[in-house]
């Protein structure tokens, strides 16, 4: 059974005046790695919002698991739950230090917060920045600093990773070093990733390719 | 919060409809003449004067016995401080006309000018009367509002030639018959004097007495007058006014 | 990590900012603590000096508006007083305020009857107390001394008299340790009120009870038209400088609280505009709506704390300025408690929650998705 199921997914803006995707069908397994591919407007992004519940869609079908979107009582908890973000301009909080940015998603759900700091410590150690965990973001690197938010997106043990052009704010040499740490991860926890991207290299890497224009996909390729 | 829902309504109502006024300026007068009716107060105050060219004499504190009745009325003012004034009186009547003495042992008076300034103050004797309410002349110019209060404007005038003040304006309260602003005027219409009130207090009968007090003279000199302390019951006994009932030899002389 | 730290991180990353609205609210909490301290000090100074003295009920006209109740011959009223049951003592005295030097504010100048229990509680430290009712001496309060610089020996002048100041003494009320008092003789004849007093005041005996209380404040009120009986409580609460100074603490407290949620309303406003897109990648990363609206309740109820502990410290800090100033000494005596400090932190507390009210629940609705896209 597939993890993603996508029916006829449409989304219009301003009372169907800007169709930003018309009529998607899609299906994603688990611990696939999918990039979506395709020219600016296209739908790619709306797409990934409208899987991360950041979005609502106008019409069709979305089910994570067993779990249909129409039913979702409390989208926010269902996204920390299920759902890990990786941004491509990182979004980390400039005044919290790298480890209590990684804690950020966890903050208000209760738990014991011991046991947060822990496995956000493990994270940062698992990728490679030990010596980083009480610095602050604007004294890291870019490389760096998406790590912190891989971390951040891992914390709550989502099913799925959501990620926007993840390498689009790095140079190359950081950027195949993130997708490595990224790929690696998600196979060895089995996730789901989703990712944007404009990057051919980067998209060569992943299992299958999704190509959108003008919000309907026109085709795929598998690795 | 109702008191300022009130406040609001009667400003709103004060300003949208103004009551037209079912009193006569002549019926005005004659309240305001008995407003001062009394058998015996005692009013203490200070007195503070600015001269013209800016100069403050020494502050004075005065001692005012009065009593009023619509045939006689009768002030004794008594100098507390300062030294030079300590000791001093003056003492004034109202039969008609008004009569000064001054003294400072019963048997040892003279007369003095009712327009005279008291203790070079700009407070003079002649307007604590307030003769121009018994004036056959007065007339409601309109209605003003002074300090938030409404007050209407009458204009007395007097056909006494000899009479230094020849009119008089007033804003007066009518409800708490009090005159709020007193201009005082020479036959020529030349401005004498301004007497503003400034603060009030309430009288035990509920009327307002002025409190704080601001006379300008025609030189721009100013005397600040505050009452602060009283008695309305104030006991006038057959010694109070004695200086005015028995003339001393040196008025007698003066008035052969 | 937590919320709180959250919060107060989102706080300190706009210093600037925080510290002026800190600044506002302890500004309006100051003014509430200095002005209601005050009035309530001056009420319980001025009950203090009748509950001192022993007396159980005072009887004075019943006056409109003005500070000090007017005067009225004693000795009609006494003889009424006197046959009423468990009236024990009937003592008149007067009290005015008049100036005592040249360039001073006025001072409370009391007149008590002489070899009356009124002087039984004052505590002399110097000098010794007037020998006879005719004899032309003050004593004067331990306040009132440092504020006049007088000392035993030396004269003052009331209303053009010179008393000889032969005694200083200690009061627990501040409104006595600043007042001057002579016999009540010597007062009626400087104030020329010749057998006259403004306040009667009775002691009951050990046996009365709060029901013979007022039934001796009815028999007063039946047959004395014009007069009431009141406790020193009763009394002070109609004092119109009381009645002015609560007043003036009530309105403070009502502009200071409306000026504190608006301050603090906009703060949170504009700190939540500015930081859309931050909201959006909180709601993005799984925060619930519920722990973004506590994010900015929490923002809201910080500032108004520390306003509120910074502006009671300020508060306290005026209102001891204001009872050493030349114009109020002797007269305030500021009256602070922990249960009221307590109350000033809650009122703080609660217009933090009354500014944050729209400012998180318009947080809460931002949509993820747009939050995102904001600049």
């Amino acid at each position: 059974m597939p993890i993603l199921s996508i029916n006829n997914l449409v989304l219009h803006f301003d009372d169907g005046k800007t169709r930003a995707i018309e009529g998607v069908d899609l299906e994603i397994e688990a611990g696939e790695f999918v990039a979506i591919v395709g020219p600016s407007g296209s739908g790619k992004s709306s797409l990934l919002n409208i899987i991360g519940t950041l979005e609502h869609p106008s019409d069709g079908e979305i089910a994570l698991g067993n779990q249909h979107y129409s039913a979702i009582k409390d989208a926010s908890l269902f996204r920390r739950e299920n759902i890990g973000f990786i941004f491509q301009s990182f979004n980390l909080i400039p005044t919290l230090s790298t480890l209590d940015n990684v804690i950020v998603p966890t903050v208000g759900c209760g738990g014991d917060a011991g046991e947060y700091t822990a496995r956000a410590e493990s994270l940062l150690i698992q990728l490679g920045l030990r010596d980083r965990l009480g610095q602050f973001p604007g004294k890291l690197s870019g490389g760096e600093r998406q790590r912190v938010a891989i971390a951040r997106a891992l914390i709550n043990r989502p099913r799925v990773i959501l990620a926007d052009e993840p390498t689009g704010s790095l140079d190359s040499v950081n950027a195949t070093q993130v997708l490595d740490i990224l790929t690696d991860l998600v196979k060895q926890q089995s996730l789901t990733l989703i990712m944007v991207t404009h990057d051919a290299t980067v998209s060569a890497r992943a299992d299958r390719i999704i190509y959108m224009r003008d919000g309907k996909i026109e085709g795929g390729a598998t690795a | 919060m109702m008191r300022v829902g009130i406040f609001i309504l009667e400003l709103f109502s004060s300003m949208a409809y103004a009551e037209p006024l079912t009193i006569s300026a002549q019926d005005i007068a004659a309240k305001m003449s008995s407003a001062k009716y009394s058998n015996g107060f005692e009013v203490r105050m200070n007195v503070f004067v600015t001269k013209a060219n800016g100069a403050h004499p020494l502050p004075m504190k005065l001692a005012v016995i009065g009593q009023m009745a619509a045939d006689k009325q009768r002030l004794l003012i008594r100098g507390i401080s300062p030294k030079a004034i300590r000791g001093h009186f003056v003492a004034a009547e109202r039969i008609g006309d008004v009569r000064v003495i001054k003294f400072q042992t019963t048997n040892n008076s003279s007369k003095l000018d009712p327009y005279s300034q008291l203790f070079n103050s700009g407070l003079v004797i002649w307007d604590m009367f307030s003769p121009w309410w018994g004036w056959s002349t007065q007339i409601l110019q309109g209605r003003e509002r002074i300090n938030k209060h409404e007050c209407e404007r009458i204009h007395s005038r007097t056909n006494d030639l000899r009479s230094v003040v020849q009119e008089v304006e007033s804003c007066v309260d009518i409800h708490d018959r009090i005159s709020l602003r007193t201009r005082l005027y020479d036959s020529q219409h030349v401005l004498l004097r301004t007497a503003s009130v400034q603060n009030f207090m309430r009288k035990s009968q509920g009327l307002l007495a002025a409190k704080k007090l601001t006379i300008v003279g025609a030189d721009q000199s100013k005397t600040e007058i505050e009452i602060y302390s009283g008695d309305e019951e104030y006991q006038v006994t057959a010694e109070t006014f004695a200086a005015l009932e028995h003339p001393s030899r040196n008025e007698q002389r003066k008035v052969r | 990590m937590n919320l709180m730290r959250f919060a107060l991180n989102s706080l300190l990353r706009r210093p600037a900012r925080t510290i002026l609205t800190v600044s506002a609210i302890a500004l309006g909490i100051a003014a509430i603590v200095a002005l209601t301290s005050i009035a309530w000090g001056f009420e319980a100074s001025w009950q203090k000096a009748n509950d001192a003295r022993g007396t159980d009920l005072i009887v004075t006209r019943t006056s409109s508006e003005n500070t000090m109740p007017s005067p009225f011959r004693a000795e009609k009223v006494q003889v009424v007083l006197r046959t009423l049951p468990h009236v024990q003592e009937v003592v008149g005295l007067l009290s005015e305020l008049l100036s005592v030097s040249a360039d001073g504010p006025p001072v409370f100048v009391f007149g008590w009857l002489y070899d009356s229990y009124l002087w039984d509680h004052l505590k002399l430290s110097q000098g010794r107390w007037p020998t006879d009712d005719k004899e032309s001496v003050v004593v004067i309060g331990a306040l009132a001394a440092e504020m006049l610089n007088k000392k035993i020996g030396d004269h003052v002048e009331i209303e053009g008299k010179s008393f000889l100041v032969s005694g200083i003494f200690e009061s627990n009320a501040v409104v006595e340790n600043g007042a001057v008092i002579m016999t009540l003789a010597q007062a009626q004849l400087v104030t020329d009120k010749p057998g006259k007093v403004n306040v009667l005041n009775i002691k009951v005996d050990g046996s009365t009870n709060e029901a013979d209380l007022r039934h001796i404040k009815q028999q007063v009120k039946q047959t004395l038209p014009g007069y009431i009986a009141i406790t020193s409580g009763e009394l002070v609460s109609k004092n119109a400088v009381v009645i002015i100074s609560k007043a003036m603490s009530s309105a403070t407290i009502l502009i200071a609280s409306l000026v504190g949620a608006l301050v603090v309303f906009n703060t949170m406003l504009m700190s939540i505009n500015e930081r859309t897109r931050e909201i959006g990648i909180l709601l993005a990363l799984g925060w619930q709506r519920i722990t973004i609206m506590k994010l900015i309740f929490s923002e809201a109820v910080m500032l108004t704390v520390l306003g509120g502990m910074m502006g009671i410290f300020g508060g306290v800090a005026i209102a001891w300025g204001l009872e050493h100033v030349e114009l109020m000494r002797g007269k305030i005596d500021a009256l602070f408690s922990v249960p009221f400090f307590f109350a000033v932190l809650g009122l703080s507390v609660f217009l933090g929650i009354c500014g944050g009210i729209y400012p998180a629940y318009k947080a809460s609705r931002l949509l993820p998705s747009a939050a995102l896209r904001h600049e």
